[in-house]
């Protein structure tokens, strides 16, 4: 049976017009579950709708 | 003893004093890395024709009687993502293998031979600056030079573990969420990631375009301002040191250092009066939009060939890649949003203080062997680690010194950060503290 995972891996790499090769998915899973931790931090704060995003950046 | 005798200053005093033939001193050096350099893996390739050729010019101004430049005769590495005419510019992978050689010389790379600094070699880095470690599957890894069997820091790290090693007076090094302050740190010397834009980025091949910086490494606080006022090819002017106020970060700046780091902040704090603590907010949060941000423009930029020739990338940085050219775009635009937001509570910070004293890292250099340190009480990635205390402030673009402290055992470095635009303020604080015997680069 298919590991989801892997599936969605497969899905998502589709996407964006990649085939990543099944030996590559345990190390890219594991970076994208860190990825998706660090994406969780950053939905978790409430931000104003009429903050801009920092495109143009000056410090 | 091998290895380069003087440091920056004095020995571009020499130089232009006509004492030290720059000519006799390139050829040393480079003679001196090439029987040392397999104990290390600092440099990728040495510069002989470029090093010679600037050294003979330092030669003949001084002869001449002309002004040689401020660094005249002093021997740099340059990271090996910056161009330097003739070589083809690798940023530590195979993959840019068949390039065209470039060109011409990035900016700082040309300011800094126009300031009479002589390009010895290219250095060793993680590939395409994606890592803290300089652990890379082509080109081998870098050793600290304190101790060989732990690590240099990265990506930087064949820049700085040269200086450490007297390989090189300065280095020129690229800083996106830590590469110079963490190997700065580990190896002991001094290093500056420059307020975001200040420095050109101009002939350096980009890692994460919204947060790339460049800068150098060095092996004195005088040196280090010196290459720095080279680099953006202006003077700075002179800062009462007395008069700044110096405060301490806390919260998540003040959580997970080892005991020696730990001392080392403390004593430092006190020797600088800096009593107040400054807690900024969201700093997890913070260093969770570098993450993703980096990771995202990484893969962006390396997307074509991510569809072509995956397999030809180093596996560590591969998978990094991969995974980022996963993530939503909807989370990118959430994590620029929150970079906006934290810029303004950075500068909040700064009300009531003009320095901001923080770690570095959480401790020492880590060994090759020991793949886990302890965060949180949770044992966690070393690599991935290296940059807690550095990634969060990449976010703001500030700019930050590391600082060498004087500390028993192995080398711990101090970040010390300004507002933007006053790197004036941190190499006045940076030599006061070398004058007064609180920081200094050790070097082997």
């Amino acid at each position: 049976m298919t590991d989801p995972h892997d599936t969605e891996i497969t899905v998502l790499a589709r996407a964006n017009g990649l085939t990543i090769p099944a030996e590559f998915h345990a190390g890219v899973r594991s970076n994208l579950e860190l990825l998706r931790s660090y994406g969780a931090l950053i939905e978790g704060l409430d931000l104003p709708d009429r903050l801009e995003p920092a495109f143009r950046y000056e410090p | 003893m091998s290895g380069l005798q003087q440091r920056t200053l004095g020995l571009a005093a020499s130089v232009r004093k006509g004492e030290i033939s720059a000519r006799d001193l390139t050829v040393k050096t480079l003679a001196d890395i090439e029987a040392r350099d397999k104990d290390y893996n600092c440099v990728t390739r040495l510069l002989m024709h470029r090093a010679l050729e600037a050294a003979e010019r330092v030669d003949r101004l001084v002869l001449q009687g002309q002004d040689p430049g401020p660094l005249a005769g002093v021997p740099f590495g340059i990271k090996d993502l910056f161009d330097v005419r003739g070589e083809i510019t690798t940023a530590g992978s195979k993959v840019l293998a068949n390039d065209l050689p470039a060109t011409q010389d990035a900016t700082l790379v040309a300011h800094m031979i126009a300031a009479g600094a002589i390009p010895i070699a290219l250095t060793n880095m993680d590939e395409f600056a994606y890592g803290f470690a300089t652990i890379n599957a082509h080109y081998g890894n870098t050793r600290n030079p304190h101790v060989p069997e732990r690590l240099a820091g990265g990506s930087s790290g064949g820049s700085a573990a040269g200086v450490a090693a007297r390989m090189f007076s300065l280095g020129l090094g690229s800083d996106t969420n830590g590469s110079i302050r963490v190997p700065a740190s580990l190896c002991g010397i001094w290093g500056l990631r420059a307020t975001q834009g200040r420095l050109s980025v101009e002939g350096s091949y980009p890692f994460v375009p919204s947060l790339d910086t460049v800068g150098p490494f060095a092996d004195s606080a005088g040196g280090l301002k010196a290459c720095f006022e080279a680099l953006c090819a202006r003077s700075l002017a002179d800062v009462d040191v007395g008069s700044l106020r110096i405060a301490r970060l806390g919260g998540w700046f003040g959580e997970n250092m080892s005991a020696p780091m730990q001392t080392a902040i403390d004593r430092l704090s006190m020797a600088l009066g800096a009593t107040d603590v400054v807690e900024l907010p969201e700093v997890a949060r913070a260093r969770a939009a570098a993450f993703v941000i980096s990771a995202s423009e990484g893969a962006g930029q390396h997307l074509k060939r991510l569809r072509a020739q995956a397999a030809d990338y180093d596996p560590a940085v591969r998978d990094r890649l991969l995974a980022g050219a996963l993530l939503p775009s909807t989370l990118i635009f959430q994590a620029h949003r929150l970079r906006n937001w934290f810029r303004d509570r950075m500068h909040e910070a700064f009300a009531k203080t003009d320095i901001l004293l923080a770690p570095a890292l959480v401790g020492e250099a880590p060994r090759f062997d020991q793949p886990e340190i302890e965060i949180g009480g949770k044992m966690v990635s070393a690599r991935a680690n290296l940059g807690l205390y550095t990634q969060p402030l990449t976010l703001a673009g500030f700019p930050v010194l590391t600082a060498p402290m004087k500390v028993p055992g192995l080398p711990l470095g101090a970040q010390l950060i300004a507002r933007p635009g006053r790197e004036d303020q941190l190499f006045a604080l940076a030599e006061k503290l070398e004058a007064a015997g609180l920081a200094e680069a050790r070097l082997i």
